[in-house]
């Protein structure tokens, strides 16, 4: 029987009206006793880089409050931990690649993941989850991500679940003086999804891009709540979010852009375009710019859009026939986020998936 | 090749094309001529199937095959095609990535990419044309000269029995219609054919022009040859239209 075991996740950072039901989900499920989780998701080692199957030593502060119900559920079910860490300095030369598959044999998940890059290092984390449709499965995790002063890395989260399994995730980033973050969260399956990510500028001059791309399609319901909080000097972070709802789906995205006093010459943008293609999904958006300082510069922008007829007839005009010619419209939508994707093989897979689904649209 | 009669078309309440013939033949070059406002641009957006222009009357005709009520991607694929006057922007997807597929929609076969890109990059160059421009995104962040020799280097690209060509020296400096026009020219032989709608005649200089045709409010009210750009040039179009009144036309 299936049990609302998860409560309530992934709250809106200030609530609004309860009737417009975006302040929060949740997820039920039929949850078995968990198991230990035997897949081997790092298949490889990586020179330089360290990889212990534990917590780090020193103790996690709070999560972000957006965060928190989700940190709670992922410690209590935890059937895996890794800690990544990139040394000092360290520049890695391929992307640390970790694929979570999950089937009869390993059909829940509950990760809890660590990643410190510490001062001046660079290096590119790549997380992908998918599932065995035949079987049931349930994933929920939580990253942490900690850029140390000067660093720059980039993490690309890939959830391909299976249509009928429910995913919840959440990633936490803390960023110091002088670092860059890039976080792009590829949301391309499940039934339900559910994705959180709270960004925090602590150091002056810290950097960070959150990017979104999504797809949802069929019966499929998606919530994203994503979050930057600007605490140092002249930091700099924009979330931006490109998707298409099709069919039946139903998407809510919660963005914030959180200005703490003393963040002066902060600057951030949230934007969010979305192509409707179906008049049955179901769009909510709400995004939150919170300011703290009066010195900032923080914009948003939301676009909810169909087919340009005037891009459609042109390509046409080329040849290309009417499905065709929407596929690519509506691919082209998600250019500016695929185009930060890397390696190029993994882009491409997005890109397949993202084609895949536009394939089947009605 | 093409053959137009009695065309009537409207956008939303208004009548635009009143009541117009045309015949164009293989090996031909027509032009349109008329003031701001005439119906010209409506009749190309017609002829390639617009959705928001709605026959009311009359039909299309190429090569034997009734036209009129075809889609966009079909007239395409028989062989017409028309230059926009604002041509769309697309992110993306590249130059050279959306050429091959349109090649692929309007031949059906399938080519080796490298000899595409060997026959772009020849093309390019004959359009004075920076062949970096073929990994850009479709005329994203082109200037307006760059998206004019974008559409004609689709057009030789794709290789079409009819091509409308709308405007396609607005905006454009002289170096860049010389070099339009020498592409037009490169493009036009026996076999094929070119409808071009224009209001100025920078581009008419280098082109061997069969017909001339003067659009007025939605109908053509004269037809001649080459010399009737002349009188155009001379005299303006209310002077060879007497019994019409252009407002706005000097």
């Amino acid at each position: 029987m299936e049990k609302n075991i998860l409560g309530k996740i992934n709250r809106l950072q200030i609530p609004t009206w309860n009737a417009l039901k975006i302040n929060d989900t949740s997820v039920m499920i039929a949850l078995e006793e968990m198991s230990a989780y035997t897949g081997n998701p790092l298949q490889k080692e990586y020179a330089g880089i360290r990889i212990r199957k534990e917590a780090p030593a020193e103790l996690r502060g709070s999560a972000p409050a957006i965060l928190g119900d989700t940190l709670g559920y992922v410690q209590r079910l935890c059937n895996y931990k890794l800690h990544i860490t990139i040394p000092e300095g360290f520049t890695a030369k391929e992307p640390v690649i970790l694929n979570f598959y999950l089937d009869r044999d390993n059909a829940l998940l509950s990760d809890e993941l660590f990643i410190s890059a510490e001062a001046g290092s660079s290096a590119s984390i790549i997380l992908r989850y998918m599932s065995d449709g035949d079987s049931d499965c349930f994933h929920c995790g939580y990253t942490t991500l900690d850029v140390k002063a000067d660093s720059s890395i980039r993490l690309i989260k890939l959830q391909m679940l299976a249509e009928n399994h429910m995913g919840v995730d959440a990633t936490e980033v803390n960023v110091e003086a002088g670092a860059n973050a890039s976080v792009v969260l590829a949301e391309l399956g499940a039934k339900k999804s559910v994705s959180g990510c709270s960004v925090q500028l602590a150091g002056n001059s810290a950097d960070a891009d959150l990017d979104g791309v999504y797809i949802v399609n069929h019966e499929r319901e998606l919530d994203m709540n994503y979050r930057i909080e600007y605490r140092g000097e002249n930091t700099q972070g924009n979330i931006s979010l490109r998707g298409a709802l099709l069919d039946n789906a139903r998407k809510t995205a919660k963005s914030t852009l959180d200005f703490i006093s003393g963040a002066a010459g902060a600057k951030g943008r949230e934007e969010e375009s979305v192509l409707a293609l179906s008049p049955e999904a179901v769009n909510l958006s709400a995004p939150l710019l919170l300011c703290g300082e009066d010195n900032v510069d923080g914009q948003h922008a939301t676009t909810t859009g169909k087919i340009d007829e005037e891009k459609l007839f042109y390509l046409m005009s080329r040849g290309i026939d009417e499905k065709e010619a929407r596929k690519l419209i509506a691919l082209a939508s998600f250019s500016s986020v695929l185009e930060k994707i890397e390696p190029e093989n993994l882009r491409e897979e997005i890109t397949a998936s993202i084609q895949e689904a536009l394939n089947n649209a009605d | 090749m093409l053959t137009i009669s009695g065309l009537k078309a409207r956008v939303g309440d208004s009548d635009i094309l009143k009541g117009l013939d045309l015949t164009i033949n293989a090996g031909e070059t027509h032009v349109i001529m008329g003031p701001n406002g005439a119906g010209k641009s409506t009749l190309a957006n017609v002829i390639m199937g617009h959705p928001d222009y709605v026959v009311t009357h009359g039909s299309i005709v190429f090569d034997g095959e009734d036209i009129t009520d075809a889609k966009t991607d079909e007239r395409a694929k028989k062989g017409l095609f028309m230059t926009f006057q604002n041509p769309e922007e697309v992110a993306g997807i590249t130059v050279e990535s959306f050429l091959r597929t349109a090649r692929f929609a309007v031949t059906g076969k399938s080519e080796r990419a490298w000899d595409f890109h060997k026959e772009l990059l020849t093309l390019m160059e004959r359009l004075d044309f920076d062949e970096s421009y073929a990994a850009r995104h479709l005329n994203i962040g082109f200037s307006g000269g760059e998206k004019k020799k974008n559409e004609i280097l689709q057009m030789l690209a794709l290789h079409p029995r009819l091509a409308i060509l709308d405007e396609t020296d607005s905006g454009l400096d002289v170096d860049a219609v010389k070099t339009v026009s020498e592409g037009v020219r490169g493009y036009k032989n026996e076999k094929n054919a070119l409808l071009i709608i224009t209001h100025s005649t920078k581009i008419l200089e280098n082109i061997k022009v069969d017909a001339v045709h003067i659009l007025v409010d939605g109908q053509i009210v004269k037809n001649g040859g080459a010399s009737l750009i002349d009188e155009v040039n001379h005299s303006g179009f209310t002077a060879l239209t007497p019994s019409k009144s252009i407002e706005g036309v000097s």
